[in-house]
């Protein structure tokens, strides 16, 4: 019995641990607490933190406060852009070219000056990296130098819109000097030979407010004030993005005052906290949306892949039940949301008609309906789940006598069968990376979604052709009126009979301390969350 | 697993029905016995690889896919790069030779989603997982043992029926209901105990040393850094300590009661020796030999089964690693995991069979 009492000894300790917490809440532990925000969120799939390979979610937050780009949004407002690193810019008739002055006052973390070295060998990495974002400069032609305060950027084919494209984080502008010290390569074969990455999740080099200092992955990511931060000084000395796996534990850790901010969870969730007077819920309407495709393609399915099938189809949804699926569900109207500019309102929006659907099916020679197969995701990341719509989408098409399969399967699995164009229908959760309405380009005919859906220059179907003529006008349109009228315009024709159908988008709503400020010009569908913008009172 | 309980039979024989024939090996048998462990142990781990590959490689889904999302597959340039660096675009054949190859130079891969070396990665969460297995342990034979004592001394009373219904219970309950209800009851409802993670997040990890924060944190002269450890060590290992502490409180009871039925305690009643005496130190005597292989058995488990626990509780272990790599198709960490795992619940129960013949030298190790 002897050899237990040490074991005894042990298990004393371990369970008054639980008692002896730390306390770092009085003196200069309050003082440093007050200065630290702590982020609490999964951490699961986050990193690594170099802005040109991650792609997870976080690294917006993490990019947005570690490192500059070129132009940004202010706040929610996606209708302008902003100055950042550049203090103007210009686009070219030919919408190709893209001119940048940049603002003589950036500075690196290491006092350097931002040059436009600097720009035109980020954004050559980026491309050259082949990483998840590398695809974001796959439009471009050339990124040129000409002297230290100019960029050039050239695309490959004309797009007004891609000004927009350089406020995402992923064209965040890197220290040459110190990322080429540490294995940063932007040559033609970076893919291969560029070693900096894991160096970059544990270290930036940015000119943003704030610098990575550690990183335990999967755990912990330190992040401290940017002692040579050429913007106004942000209010946090620290900025701590902890694990806290699930969304329950990330509440209990707010109300103790243990974190700052929850990463974005449902509003069913976020609800029962509207009455707690220490609490605040903050957030942006969510572009990361359901969309629901139906193939173009007859040899994939005959039947859907008819005008008045896919009209039918269109009329058959419970749009309105669709939006009751869970609370904070936020209903689209069409393929661009009403909260972005050439947004389909809800005066356009499609109208549940099952009557008229029988008869265009019965028209279409399928009075009797058909089988057909839907495929899904069984992820789980958002509520409702993909596979929640794909089940009232079944049970909606039903009504009119399509009896639809649903094939779920974990998201890569998910994913590998819709690239390779082999789903009936699909519906897909999606995330364009800029809100602009030109995001729709892929879901055109020759459109990387398009393609999975069979629709095509050479299989446009009965609207495909009208739909390209337009989008070719909108992307070299220089009046923003008009441009934006012609993006407007496809999605609301696309409500009729189009092979998309835009569902709905959750809110990316998330809960604070009551005590810190800020969080409604912080908040945005590009960077997210911008920590420098926040206080505490 | 070579590994079972042996249960000896009582110094001066017990019931009939206990008994178990012992198993004498000629002199040196224990040696051969380690020696054909070790021979073997190879190719346990190779087929284990093998097994982890195959698996890895006919799933129905992309890892380039995976890695680089839906928007970032759609650049053919990207794809090809990533299959390239992680050797997808070869023959499956040439794919396992080339693993095998890094993996006998020690060369665990690269981390598909963090692009950080394999083997960095899981030398920062090990040491979690060995301080949580250690402590669960702990736990468990805190728990187990006096349970399965009182319980055979008290044989067949309400405290004996009570402590059945309640290890059956903790035997039969999945890790993960009971981490979702520990940390919805004792974290969340009481906050009797830290929430997720190893450390609070306004305290510095103190500097790594043996990689065991409590460890470090008072080498580096930091108790309260210790101590914010232990107590965030406490919900996972209180888990995992009560599951594996009901099954240890089965054992022991079980022993026990066979123990006490024994001619040698029939003997030490006669000569008067109180009853305390003869539970404490007697039976309990023979009752520990059986628990000491089950606790290499449970230590092993500990480091294999903690992945749900680790995840739900937060905790950045292996096992929280490993799940997170599984739910990414990070190919080289899960099988780089899964071989970390394998070996050291090998290594574990090799050490745990040697302790077993020096405690008790009539049993050799089978």
């Amino acid at each position: 019995m002897r050899r237990v009492i040490p074991l005894l000894a042990i298990a004393t300790l371990l369970v008054t641990a639980g008692g002896c917490g730390n306390d770092s809440t009085s003196g200069d532990a309050g003082d440093a607490r007050s200065k630290t925000l702590v982020y609490g969120v999964n951490l699961k799939s986050q990193g690594p933190w170099d802005p040109h390979v991650g792609a997870v979610g976080l690294d917006r937050v993490v990019n947005r406060a570690a490192y500059d780009t070129l132009v940004a949004y202010a706040g929610t407002d996606y209708a302008k852009v902003v100055p950042d690193l550049a203090k103007e810019w210009t686009v070219a008739p030919d919408a190709k070219t893209f001119t940048f002055t940049l603002d003589p006052a950036a500075k690196f973390a290491t006092g350097r000056t931002v040059t436009a070295e600097d720009v035109r060998w980020s954004f050559t990495r980026l491309k050259n990296l082949a990483g998840p974002p590398s695809y974001l400069a796959g439009p471009i032609e050339s990124v040129t130098a000409p002297d230290p305060a100019t960029v050039v950027v050239t695309l490959k084919s004309p797009d007004v819109s891609f000004l927009r494209q350089f406020v995402d984080g992923h064209f965040s502008v890197l220290d040459k000097e110190t990322a080429t010290a540490n294995g940063a390569t932007d040559a033609a074969d970076a893919a291969k030979t560029d070693t900096a990455t894991n160096w970059l999740s544990a270290n930036s080099a940015g000119s943003g407010p704030y610098k990575i200092e550690s990183w335990s992955a999967g755990s912990r990511l330190v992040m401290v004030k940017n002692p040579n931060a050429w913007r106004p000084t942000a209010f946090f000395e620290k900025i701590i993005l902890q694990d806290v796996p699930t969304p329950d534990a990330q509440l209990a850790a707010l109300k103790r005052g243990e974190i700052d901010l929850t990463q974005p969870l449902g509003k069913s969730l976020l609800e029962p906290l509207s009455s707690e007077s220490k609490v605040q819920i903050a957030g942006s309407p969510g572009l990361t949306w359901f969309l629901l495709g139906m193939t173009r393609a007859p040899k994939t399915d005959p039947n859907l892949a008819k005008q008045q099938v896919q009209e039918a189809i269109h009329l058959a949804l419970d749009y309105k039940g669709i939006g009751e699926l869970a609370a904070g569900v936020q209903q689209w109207y069409g393929m661009i949301p009403p909260f972005i500019p050439g947004g389909v309102t809800e005066q356009e929006a499609p109208k549940q008609d099952v009557e008229k659907a029988k008869e265009l099916l019965a028209a279409a020679g399928l009075s009797g309906g058909f089988d057909t197969e839907l495929c899904t995701t069984t992820s789980t990341d958002h509520q409702p789940s993909a596979l929640d719509l794909a089940q009232k989408v079944q049970a909606d098409l039903k009504n009119v006598g399509i009896r639809v399969k649903i094939d779920g399967q974990e998201n890569s699995a998910f994913l590998t069968k819709y690239r390779a164009a082999e789903c009936k229908m699909v519906l897909t959760i999606d995330g364009p990376a800029f809100p602009d309405p030109s995001h729709i380009v892929p879901y055109l005919p020759d459109g990387a979604r398009a393609l999975r859906m069979g629709w095509s220059s050479e299989n446009p179907g009965w609207d495909g052709a009208g739909y390209s003529a337009a989008a070719k006008e909108a992307l070299t349109q220089s009046d923003e009126t008009r441009r934006v009228q012609l993006w407007h315009d496809i999605a609301a024709g696309m409500n009729t009979d189009g092979p998309w159908v835009g569902l709905a988008s959750v809110p990316y709503s998330f809960a604070a301390d009551a005590r810190i400020k800020g969080l409604d010009q912080a908040t945005n569908q590009v960077t997210l969350l911008d920590i420098a913008a926040l206080r505490r009172d | 697993m070579t590994d079972q309980v042996v249960t000896p039979a009582p110094p001066d024989g017990a019931a009939a029905e206990t008994r178990r024939p012992l198993r004498r090996g000629r002199r040196g048998g224990r040696g051969r016995s380690i020696t054909r462990r070790l021979v073997t142990l190879p190719f346990l781990l190779l087929g284990m690889t093998l097994l982890m590959f195959l698996i890895s490689r006919f799933l129905p889904a992309d890892p380039a896919v995976a890695f680089l999302g839906n928007n970032g597959a759609d650049n053919q340039q990207a794809v090809d790069a990533f299959n390239a660096k992680y050797g997808l675009d070869r023959p499956l054949w040439e794919q396992y030779w080339i693993y095998l190859d890094r993996l006998l130079h020690g060369d665990l891969g690269t981390s598909i989603s963090t692009s950080r070396p394999v083997a960095d990665e899981l030398a920062a969460a090990f040491p979690a997982t060995l301080e949580l297995a250690v402590a669960a342990l702990l736990v468990s034979l805190l728990v187990g043992i006096p349970l399965g004592v009182l319980a055979a001394a008290r044989r067949s009373s309400l405290f004996d029926r009570l402590t059945g219904g309640v290890t059956l219970l903790g035997v039969s309950m999945p890790p993960f209901v009971l981490a979702l209800l520990a940390l919805q009851v004792l974290y969340l409802r009481l906050g009797w105990v830290a929430g997720p993670g190893r450390l609070d997040p306004f305290l510095d990890p103190p500097p790594t040393v043996t990689g065991l924060m409590t460890v470090d944190a008072l080498l580096a002269g930091q108790p309260a850094v210790a101590l914010d450890v232990l107590h965030h060590l406490v919900l996972p290992a209180v888990v995992l300590g009560i599951i594996h502490g009901a099954f240890f409180a089965r054992v022991v009871r079980s022993t026990m009661v066979d123990a006490l039925r024994g001619d040698f305690v029939r003997t030490a009643r006669g000569k008067g020796l109180p009853g305390r005496l003869i539970v404490g130190r007697h039976a309990f005597r023979f009752a520990l030999i059986p628990t000491l292989s089950l606790v290499g058995l449970t230590f092993g488990e500990l480091f294999a089964g903690a992945i749900t626990v680790e995840t739900i509780t937060g905790w950045p272990g292996v096992g929280r690693y490993m799940y997170n790599a599984a739910t990414k198709l990070d190919f080289p960490a899960v099988m780089a995991g899964t071989l970390l795992i394998g070996v050291a619940y090998v290594l574990v129960n090799l050490v745990v069979d040697l302790l077993y013949g020096v405690a008790d030298p009539r049993v050799e190790a089978s």
